[in-house]
């Protein structure tokens, strides 16, 4: 399904399950908040396989004798397993210590058995559920999706930061005001608002674009794309956590787009979840609003291209790239690289009238 | 194609139940699909289009849907009656489909070998040999240690490499049960690959043949590795059967499906040995797609082929920026970008993969690109001799025109292979290089028909002219079409196209000057160039190509990319002055 990228009053359904079986804690008709855990599972009951022989630089056959940890004993996170001399070589997760081979110079440690909680991420009300396998929540209220998104999931109140969707944020206007929030920072993005987020724990950050070098100064090199796409870089040692970004418009200088701001502006002050898995999945912002706010929410509405409906063209300059179609589908068209492609009618804000590619075109709102 | 006959006519096999064939390319992004049927008693290509590959909600692709609407818009196209072939209805024409494609996610591969100093080489030699994610590779030991979260997400192929330069010792044994129990494989669910010599006993035989291991004799451990395309082959085809388990609607699909599911680079390299055999050439295929690249060389029997996963056009538009840098993308432009002009574009075709260039700015920066994902798929291929001929695919043919696109190969191959001398320059604008290499396993003589009377339209002979010096006169040339004899010269650092009027057979004369090397000329001799119009080669042109080898560099790069997009009629001098 193709939704229209900005709706009020709707309601949206998210998805949660486990990575195999688990036991569910919520059943339908239970009101959830982002940190309602759900359910747990069993965490995952693979050995882990530590180089003993090789952390401590020894022959395995040697090694055995300078164990610190008996097969059969019980280790905590952390704990020695061997030393020589100077060299400690600790087990990275608490558990039993299973086996050692003196051949390879292998510990095999068991993970304790834990339990892994399955959490709501958004706020709403159990709709559905598959017992023993995941639940369907719904979100009333408000539906923002983005162009590009990375970080996960995030949750907290929103904030406004700017008076138009054509500002942008300074950093030094930022201040614990917008601690623990999702940030609307308006126009542009920079390395330096993101810098101060992180500072501020602000938990994401919403802007209409942001321009490449910047995002290269913070993510790292270009030459960390495109994974830099999908996961945003962890912090530096000792820094804080990187805010989750999501870009509305893309990349480059673009505006907030009209439709994100006029729903943003009516979610100002309320709590919000953003989950943003990473490109090419879109992110999403969904902002659970009371009954009296969103009486009778309809489901997402899905995009429709035909005559009237507002659309948005991709490659254009800012200033015209929100159009109504005129005519679909309308004569082909040849472009500049001399490739015939599929093409749209439309009239841009400033009245100009075009035949643009339909591939170019996305609807922001319907007729 | 010039017009060489590469098969005589042949009679319609007989075993071809439905009276059309859909060679459907489920890609990543584009969905393209080749229809062909008996005109005339021979096998055509009737109808090609594409439409855009839709996406179930857990983001695999859905082949049924892309199917669906293919199959609408063919018959749109047609006038083709039901395409779905209702049993019950005896008249309705059935369709036999051979399905292709990249759509499905890409392999995740974990490579086990030996001996800790041939993880790097080994993995090298396989990269590119199909669509790969990730790839992890390393001893038993250093598998078991290492990253815990690849191998708990379960790679989609294990390979098993053992040789003489190591054996995995019976003392690992059990390490190696325990590495392939935590990456699926001791379930069949994760398929093996046990690669080791033909005349050697390994110790992990029997371990891996209680598993179902399939084996490949080769030893990739030599110098150099023995039964390499072996390997690299049933990879392609381990890519094939997992692309079936992963995608959305491959038990549904409506049309009656006869062969195996195909890789793309399989089938085009299927149809260059095919050529390559056929004229004794040395052929080079190359498809530039939306989130990969692939390459194919062929020379005699041989063929070889690489696939630069993730990083194309569309989706792969990042990867590629990442991977070659904003510099090899600008040096191809010509005009100066302004700051973020590049990145903004690779990282907002990622983000809008089907989307296109709106301005001829934009389509020149797309070309840039083009450029540098098709040098750097030449440059992967290794190739140890320039080719003879060179046919483009993919993005050449459908994104841009034809005479850009022969301009674009003759950038990459030049900036790849800078020894090459002569080479024709084809397109595959039938779009049946695909559908002829799917259909050969099944119908060989039908797939030479469709390329015979379908294949590629040649679109210019290319020379290479060595030893000029800028703005210098470096080839006389004189055009028989011109009813006074007249002279024409090029100079140094041009690229000239030199075209007879429609229809006209015609020679051209060249005559190096002292100092510059012309292919085919000896001690200065001229070298006469026959350009004569056929249906395969409807618009003979020769480009004679005089700029220094290699990429464009130094102060005066955008100008001299400017002048040679004008003097090759790429584009206009009015729509130049507008960039």
């Amino acid at each position: 399904m193709n939704p229209l990228p900005y709706q009020l009053g709707c309601s949206t359904y998210t998805q949660r399950q486990f990575a195999a079986r688990g036991e569910l804690r919520v059943q339908v008709g239970d009101r959830v908040e982002p940190d309602t855990v759900l359910g747990t599972e069993p965490a995952r009951s693979e050995p882990i396989i530590v180089n003993v022989a090789a952390i401590l630089r020894r022959p395995p056959p040697e090694v055995r004798e300078l164990l610190l940890v008996e097969i059969g004993e019980k280790a905590p996170p952390g704990a020695v397993l061997a030393r020589s001399g100077s060299r400690e070589c600790r087990t990275p997760e608490g558990g039993m210590m299973a086996s050692y081979d003196p051949v390879s110079g292998l510990a095999t440690v068991l993970r304790s058995k834990e339990r892994v909680e399955l959490r709501a991420n958004v706020a709403g009300v159990i709709a559905d559920l598959v017992p023993g396998r995941r639940v369907v929540i719904e979100t009333r209220g408000a539906f923002v999706e983005g162009e590009w998104g990375a970080g996960g999931h995030a949750h907290g109140v929103l904030r406004v930061a700017v008076q138009s969707p054509l500002e942008s944020v300074p950093p030094d206007e930022l201040d614990h005001r917008y601690t623990y929030s999702i940030l609307v920072a308006g126009r542009l993005l920079t390395a330096e608002v993101l810098r101060r987020c992180a500072e501020l724990e602000v938990r994401a950050v919403l802007a209409g674009g942001m321009l490449p070098s910047e995002f290269f100064r913070f993510a790292g090199a270009s030459a960390a794309l495109p994974a830099a796409l999908r996961t945003l870089p962890p912090p530096e040692r000792g820094r804080p956590a990187t805010p989750a970004i999501v870009l509305l418009s893309g990349f480059g200088d673009q505006p907030l787009p009209d439709g994100a701001w006029r729903v943003l502006r009516a979610c100002d002050g309320r709590e919000g979840s953003l989950l943003a898995p990473g490109w090419p999945a879109k992110p999403r912002l969904l902002v659970a609003l009371p009954r009296q706010e969103a009486p009778d929410p309809r489901p997402l509405v899905e995009a429709r291209l035909e005559p009237g409906a507002t659309v948005r063209i991709t490659g254009r300059a800012a200033g015209s790239a929100i159009a109504t179609v005129l005519q679909h589908p309308a004569p082909r068209m040849v472009l500049a690289s001399g490739a015939p492609v599929e093409a749209v009618s439309v009239r841009t804000r400033d009245g100009e009238e075009a035949r643009v590619p339909l591939y170019n075109v996305s609807v922001i709102e319907n007729v | 194609m010039e017009s060489q006959p590469l098969l005589e006519a042949a009679p319609v096999a007989s075993s071809l139940a439905a009276p059309h064939v859909l060679v459907c390319d489920y890609g990543s992004l584009w969905t393209k699909g080749a229809l062909l049927g008996r005109v005339d008693g021979v096998m055509r290509r009737v109808a090609t289009c594409a439409v855009p590959t839709p996406v179930a909600d857990d983001g695999l692709a859905d082949i049924r849907s892309a199917t669906d609407a293919l199959a609408g818009k063919l018959r749109s196209l047609t006038g083709a009656p039901d395409f779905s072939g209702s049993e019950s209805d005896e008249r309705s024409p059935q369709v036999e489909l051979f399905p292709a494609g990249s759509a499905a996610p890409a392999l995740n591969v974990v490579i086990v070998v030996p001996t800790p100093a041939l993880a790097t080489r080994v993995e090298g030699m396989l990269q590119g040999a199909t669509y790969t994610g990730w790839v992890r590779s390393g001893t038993v030991t250093d598998l078991l240690v290492g990253d815990l979260g690849a191998l708990d997400a379960h790679p989609d192929l294990v390979v098993l490499v053992e040789g003489r330069a190591g054996y995995i010792p019976a003392g690992e044994l059990q390490l190696l049960a325990q590495l392939l129990a935590r990456t699926g494989a001791d379930t069949r669910l994760v398929p093996v690959l046990h690669c080791y010599p033909e005349d050697a006993t390994a110790a992990s035989q029997e371990l891996l043949e209680r598993l179902g291991a399939d084996v490949v004799r080769a030893d990739l451990t030599a110098k150099p590795p023995r039964g390499l395309g072996a390997v690299r082959r049933k990879l392609t085809l381990v890519y094939s059967r997992h692309a079936l388990a992963r995608m959305r609607g491959v038990s549904d699909l409506p049309l009656t499906v006869v062969a195996d599911f195909l890789s793309p680079v399989a089938a085009q390299a299927i149809t260059a040995k095919f050529v390559a055999g056929a004229l004794s050439q040395r052929v080079l295929v190359l498809d530039a797609g939306a989130s990969s690249v692939t390459g194919v060389c062929a020379e005699g029997a041989d063929a070889r082929y690489t696939t630069l996963s993730g990083t194309g056009l569309g989706r792969g538009a990042p990867a590629l920026y990442g991977k070659t840098g904003e510099e090899s993308i600008r040096r191809w432009l010509p005009f100066e970008p302004q700051t973020d002009e590049i990145a903004v574009w690779a990282l907002n075709r990622g983000l809008h993969p089907l989307s296109v260039p709106l301005t001829l700015r934009q389509a020149l920066i797309e070309g840039a690109f083009m450029r540098e994902a098709l040098r750097v798929v030449i440059e992967a291929l290794d190739v140890d001799a320039p080719p003879d001929l060179v046919i483009g695919s993919g993005a050449l043919v459908r994104g841009m025109k034809p005479q850009a696109a022969a301009v674009a190969l003759l950038d990459a191959l030049g900036a790849a292979v800078p020894s090459w001398q002569r080479v024709t320059l084809a397109l595959d604008t039938g779009n049946v290089l695909l559908a002829a290499g799917a259909l050969a396993a099944e119908h060989p003589k039908m797939a030479a028909e469709v390329w015979r009377f379908d294949g590629p339209r040649t679109v210019a002979t290319a020379l290479a002219v060595r030893g000029a010096k800028r703005n210098s006169v470096a080839v006389a040339c004189r055009p028989g079409w011109v009813a006074q004899p007249a002279n024409l010269s090029i100079q140094g650092g041009e690229l000239r196209v030199l075209r007879p009027p429609f229809g006209v057979s015609a020679d051209v004369e060249l005559t190096p000057v002292k100092g510059v090397r012309l292919p085919g000329s000896v001690k200065l001799q001229p070298v006469t160039v026959s350009l004569q119009p056929s249906a395969g080669y409807p618009l003979p042109q020769l480009m004679v190509d005089a700029r220094p080898a290699g990429p464009p560099t130094g102060s005066r790069r955008t100008a001299s990319v400017l002048k040679c997009l004008g003097d090759t009629g790429v584009y206009t001098a009015r729509e130049l002055e507008s960039v």
